[in-house]
């Protein structure tokens, strides 16, 4: 399975509790959700859709089945915003 | 050579003019600008007209050259040296004096940390300075006009100093119409908020987060093909600003009464 880990270049920004990624290559900001926040950190280390579906299975209760499929669309949007890349 | 030293925020510039003719282009296409005696300069400027052509496009060449770096548009170039302090600027108009010197400036607070140019006009108003900010057409020089008698520190280019304890703002000569009415203080005046600004028929002012802040911030700083460096600097400065100064979506119409939402 593919394993992805953040760009070098890229930082991470908190401005009070909200999360953004700082993608200075490109001038860009990407604003992310609590729970993505909590992906991206788990991103400093390569990581799978399926190793960090569970990493939210156990940090969040209650997840359902579908945050598989989110995690997926999550790191598809990190890709296409050239957050992250791939680990291999 | 004659020169003139002048105070633009902080920075002490001192302009050689080549010809009377520059000195002259110089002053109508900064009525506003602010003199300085008895300091000593932290910019040396030489300034020659008679560049190139008319303008044709933002479209801007960076060349590294030694010692320093070369900006060339259609019409004007300048040649920095790397740490900004002694630059020539050779323009084709009024319109390219005026272009070249807000590049120029943008580049050396930049470069200092000390700040940046927002794309906004600035008022004065009980001894604290409101923002407003926005595209094209969202009325940011309308609603400077309607916040007369107040003085108008900003009406295009706003100069944003931005520290730890605070941030501020100063007089700005790049301006586009309201040349009367100025701020002409050389002092820094205590950012109060930052509005970005549609018109709307009725006056209502959101708070924004700081995030949406930052996000709305980023396109209206004057910067030109930033380095991944200057882009990582722009934004620790914005998010810096984002962090101490509240900001505010403000929807209004053609009337001054927007102040009741502000003061």
């Amino acid at each position: 399975m593919n394993r992805y880990v953040r760009k070098q270049t890229c930082e991470t920004l908190v401005l009070d509790d909200e999360i953004m990624i700082l993608n200075p290559a490109g001038l860009t900001i990407t604003k992310i959700s609590p729970v993505g926040g909590f992906c991206w950190s788990l991103l400093s280390a390569a990581h799978s859709i399926d190793s960090l579906s569970a990493a939210v299975h156990e940090h969040y209760e209650g997840t359902d089945s579908s945050v598989e499929q989110d995690i997926s669309e999550f790191l598809d949007d990190l890709l296409e915003c050239e957050l992250i890349e791939a680990a291999d | 050579m004659e020169s003139q030293d002048l105070i633009i925020g902080e920075h002490i510039l001192r302009i050689f003019f080549e010809t009377a003719n520059a000195k002259m282009l110089f002053h109508r296409t900064f009525p506003t600008v602010l003199m300085s005696f008895h300091c000593e300069p932290t910019v040396e400027i030489q300034l020659t007209v008679g560049y190139g052509d008319p303008f044709t496009d933002y479209h801007i060449v960076k060349q590294a050259i030694f010692g320093g770096f070369r900006f060339m548009r259609t019409d004007y170039v300048i040649e920095a040296e790397d740490n900004y302090r002694s630059v020539k600027i050779d323009v084709h108009d009024s319109l390219a004096l005026k272009h070249a010197f807000i590049h120029f400036y943008s580049l050396l607070i930049l470069h200092d940390r000390w700040g940046l140019l927002i794309h906004s006009s600035c008022i004065a108003d009980n001894g604290n300075a409101h923002m407003f900010a926005g595209h094209s057409g969202a009325g940011k020089s309308t609603a400077a006009a309607l916040s007369q008698p107040r003085g108008i520190i900003a009406d295009e280019a706003a100069i944003m100093r931005i520290r730890p304890d605070g941030v501020s703002v100063f007089h700005s000569p790049f301006r586009s119409e309201l040349q009367s009415a100025a701020a002409r203080e050389p002092v820094p005046w205590p950012l109060a908020g930052i509005h970005m600004l549609y018109q709307a028929k009725q006056h209502r002012r959101t708070r924004l987060t700081k995030s949406e802040g930052l996000l709305q911030l980023l396109d209206k700083v004057f910067y030109w093909n930033p380095s991944t460096e200057e882009s990582r600097a722009i934004i620790h400065l914005l998010k810096e600003a984002a962090d101490l100064v509240p900001l505010y979506d403000l929807h209004f119409c053609k009337d001054p009464e927007f102040w009741e939402l502000i003061s």
